[in-house]
């Protein structure tokens, strides 16, 4: 649709401005149009980690809290991930319910509101991430957290919590948690990938979250809970 | 029925309920000099002690929020950033402004500038007014805990403000021995923010009362369990109730020594307002 310098002397500026933007035009849509109907095939690739907790194979093993201990090196006193103990009924007709329990890695986190200093910010994947060398310690986050997941770091005088392993989902490794359980209660994964087991997982089961009315969206799900349990 | 649960430590512990009460101190007797120095000439004797209690309080206050941080020498870093979603990086930065307005004015009325005084005075009313509401926002920012999470405590926290800082100022001005009304002349005013205060807490207890089951477990500590004594006996009974009635004789009121109880009394409650607030919001909490 260019225009020659041999036809542009034959015709006036109004027509070769017309022509020209009709050009422009022609052009703009030329390159928008391919790169949308590419946008539809593509795959998403921006990642969605969660964690899904299978509870009907949980057996509170603690075998989560203890190797997040190892990998992450977490001091005495505090837990990134630990598992809650309730027993229920009375005797003989007694249940003990098990509730692993880590960081929820909210899509809408109260911490990462309330943060002062930008310290806790989203990463990649829409991990809740602390930036410890930004974190002041005013501990707002802390009390904010409705999962009570947050925590002083007694050695490095910051506020810690769960990272999901970033160190190890960065090289495409799963949680120190999640290759530690012994009954697969964890699964670990990507929701915006659609073959991945916690997609698959999810997708079949009917999934709980903790605290669902404060309309958090944790990216942690439980399968199999007892009511009383995820009440809180 | 046995439960195994992981408790972290609280996140706040005694300084931050003095923080607050030091900060709503502080704006509270910036706004009280401004109002005795411009629009009621009977107080004019109460506007150079309010204006040099503002910027002493506020920078014990400020002292006590830097030490209770866990990286105290990292405090900078709240000075060069802004993060609009937080209620703590707004009163950072209002903070900082009220406490240089709050000492430029203080200067300009001890030298006896009026005109400029009463700019100066004008410009810091509206960050006054946020100082001593931020600190209610900041904890009902908190969507997780139902005690905090409510559009009433910024208001309890001006009333709480406005109280301990008129009671602050009289006490001043009783141990100077000036002379002044009843309880300073501020004793009407005392006597409508505490039933404004009273109708506060009264109404927030209702509304607990027909909460969650975080809300009813604020409701037992506060009137049954760990807080009971602290809430009914020291905070509403001495705090606000014993003063209540003191101050609605005039006459009692002019004795300087009945004058300083009561307005001890009334500090005392408002601090046992903040600390309660703070450590049973940490404590009303599962999981």
């Amino acid at each position: 649709m260019s225009v020659s310098v041999g036809e542009k002397k034959k015709i006036t500026r109004r027509q070769f401005l017309k022509m020209s933007g009709a050009a422009a035009a022609g052009a703009a849509l030329g390159s928008v149009l391919p790169k949308r109907a590419l946008a539809v095939v593509k795959p998403k690739t921006k990642k969605r980690y969660a964690m899904a907790i299978d509870l009907r194979r949980c057996i509170g093993c603690h075998a989560c809290s203890v190797t997040c201990k190892a990998e992450n090196d977490v001091p005495l006193g505090v837990w990134r991930s630990w598992v809650n103990l309730e027993e229920k009924g009375a005797y003989p007709s007694t249940k003990r319910y098990f509730l692993p329990r880590l960081c929820n890695h909210c899509e809408n986190a109260p911490c990462v509101k309330v943060c002062p200093s930008g310290a806790s910010h989203y990463g990649d994947g829409e991990l809740v991430l602390i930036d410890e060398k930004k974190c002041v310690g005013c501990k707002l986050c802390i009390s904010a957290c409705p999962y009570k997941s947050r925590f002083t770091h007694p050695i490095k005088k910051v506020t810690s919590k769960c990272d999901l392993c970033r160190h190890r989902i960065e090289k495409d490794v799963v949680p120190a948690c999640v290759n530690a359980c012994m009954g697969r209660a964890r699964i670990f994964g990507d929701l915006n990938d659609p073959g991945s087991e916690i997609s698959k997982l999810l997708a079949g089961q009917p999934a709980q979250v903790l605290k669902p009315e404060l309309g958090t969206e944790p990216h942690c799900f439980y399968i199999g809970a007892e009511e009383a349990l995820i009440r809180g | 029925m046995t439960e195994y649960d992981i408790f972290h430590r609280f996140a706040f512990n005694w300084m931050i309920p003095l923080y607050f009460f030091l900060g709503g101190i502080s704006a509270g007797a910036y706004l009280i000099s401004v109002y005795a120095a411009f629009w009621n000439s009977n107080l004019k004797s109460l506007a150079r002690p309010a204006a040099i209690i503002a910027p002493i309080a506020l920078a014990l206050g400020m002292g006590l929020l830097v030490l209770d941080l866990t990286q105290p020498f990292r405090f900078w870093r709240l000075m060069v950033t802004f993060q609009p979603s937080s209620a703590a990086s707004w009163g950072t930065w209002i903070l900082s402004v009220f406490f240089l307005i709050s000492v430029v004015y203080a200067f300009l009325l001890r030298k006896g500038n009026e005109i400029l005084a009463k700019k100066a005075g004008y410009l810091g009313l509206p960050f006054a007014l946020v100082a001593a509401t931020y600190t209610g926002l900041l904890l009902a920012q908190m969507q997780g805990v139902e005690l905090w999470h409510t559009a009433l405590l910024p208001w309890l926290f001006l009333v709480g403000a406005l109280i301990s800082a008129s009671a602050l100022v009289v006490l001043v001005a009783v141990s100077i021995g000036a002379e002044l009304g009843p309880f300073g002349g501020l004793r009407k005013l005392v006597l409508w923010l505490i039933g404004l205060d009273l109708l506060l807490i009264i109404s927030e207890l209702l509304v607990l009362a027909n909460g969650g089951s975080q809300s009813a477990l604020a409701l037992k500590l506060f009137l049954t369990g760990h807080y009971s004594f602290g809430f009914l006996f020291v905070q509403i009974f001495l705090g606000a109730l014993v003063p209540l009635y003191v101050l609605l004789s005039e006459t009692r009121m002019r004795n300087p020594r009945v004058q300083a109880v009561t307005a001890t009394l009334l500090l005392i409650g408002v601090f046992a307002m903040r600390y309660i607030l703070v450590m049973a919001g940490q404590m009303a909490v599962f999981k």
